[in-house]
């Protein structure tokens, strides 16, 4: 687990944004495969919009924490006029961060909710 | 359902929303989606209207804000700038201002004015290079002239009417510029836009007014003065406080 030191400096974002994130995650994805991953990573709890999807792409982009990919999948696969994003460095430092951030909140609750729902 | 989005978004991602509603609608459609396809356009619907409604009140807004939200040093003495213009008229209509002042408050309003028409420039350059610049090297020159003549001229002197004309217009055209490209608040443009065009109705040698038989215009150009007042404050405080929105790369 990263220290909370090394990502102190980087601020909670929010749940839609973070799905996104982990929904792109080492990929490269188009709006509609990011939609299909937050679905499945959610276990259908969260099914996205055009809306709720690139408005979160909008802002990740401007945040510099996702960016248009130039190359291309297995031409077979491409739909030319889908646009793919992948994340940047600092995208990536991001979801590490929140990744600990939600480490440490499932640590703290593991020792006595795990037992409650079982 | 497109067009309720801010239009720089509908030209960034239209095409792409598109073609994910066909996608999420095709996939109800053919049972690949748990979702039925009713279910699909109800959701679908509530989409639109939600993030189109965040969109418009967040669209300079990023996920980590506060990671670089603030506004920059020239913005903030640009915008506190456009603020002191509109409080400078807006002054005349609460206190009893020495006659003495009136030379400083038309200097600070120039100044403002100016601060605000640069700042604005720097928001919208990006969308609209060669209008912006346009629009900000006019609007600069006829407020300069302007002070100069009623600061320097004796009236009554025809080059302070055309002048005062001229203000009005260009603060209009300013105003006006600024709301459709829309970096910017729009209704601090709008109001700009519209309170000047009221305002100019209050010279005195178009007729409209007078002092010994009030007209509607003798209140109509109050108003507008003030809407316009109101105006650079709203445009001041978006200049100082809202930080630009990056533009997307390529």
């Amino acid at each position: 687990m990263e220290s909370s030191q090394q990502h102190g400096s980087i601020p909670p974002i929010s749940r839609t944004a973070f799905h996104v994130l982990v929904a792109i995650g080492p990929e490269e994805r188009h709006g509609y495969g990011i939609m299909q991953e937050v679905v499945r990573i959610t276990n259908g709890a969260t099914r996205l919009g055009p809306g709720g999807v690139y408005t979160t792409i909008r802002r990740l982009l401007d945040d510099g924490m996702i960016e248009e990919a130039d190359d291309r999948p297995d031409d077979e696969l491409d739909d030319q006029r889908r646009r793919y994003y992948r994340l940047t460095g600092l995208g990536t430092a991001v979801v590490a961060a929140e990744v600990a951030r939600l480490d440490r909140l499932v640590d703290a609750a593991r020792p006595w909710a795990h037992g409650s729902i079982e | 359902m497109l067009a309720l989005y801010p239009t720089e978004f509908r030209r960034r991602f239209g095409e792409d929303m598109v073609q994910l509603f066909h996608d999420r609608l095709r996939d109800a459609r053919s049972g690949r989606s748990s979702e039925g396809e009713v279910v699909a356009w109800i959701a679908l619907v509530g989409d639109a209207f939600v993030h189109a409604s965040l969109e418009h009140l967040r669209r300079n807004r990023t996920v980590a804000h506060s990671l670089s939200s603030t506004s920059s040093i020239t913005s903030r003495i640009l915008g506190f700038a456009g603020i002191a213009a509109g409080l400078a008229i807006l002054s005349a209509f609460v206190v009893d201002l020495p006659s003495g002042l009136f030379r400083d408050r038309l200097i600070v309003f120039g100044i403002g004015v100016i601060a605000i028409g640069i700042g604005v420039h720097l928001r919208q350059a990006s969308r609209a290079p060669r209008a912006s610049l346009a629009s900000i090297v006019v609007f600069g020159a006829v407020v300069i002239s302007f002070l100069f003549s009623v600061l320097f001229l004796e009236p009554p002197n025809i080059a302070v009417f055309w002048s005062g004309l001229a203000l009005w217009l260009a603060i209009a055209t300013f105003g006006a510029a600024s709301a459709l490209i829309g970096a910017v608040n729009r209704i601090g443009g709008g109001a700009v836009a519209t309170g000047s065009l009221l305002a100019l109705t209050g010279i005195d040698r178009l007729g409209l007014v007078s002092e010994s038989a009030p007209t509607i215009f003798n209140t109509l150009s109050q108003v507008g003065i003030v809407v316009m007042a109101i105006g650079w404050i709203v445009l001041g405080v978006d200049v100082a406080l809202r930080r630009m929105t990056p533009q997307p790369a390529g």
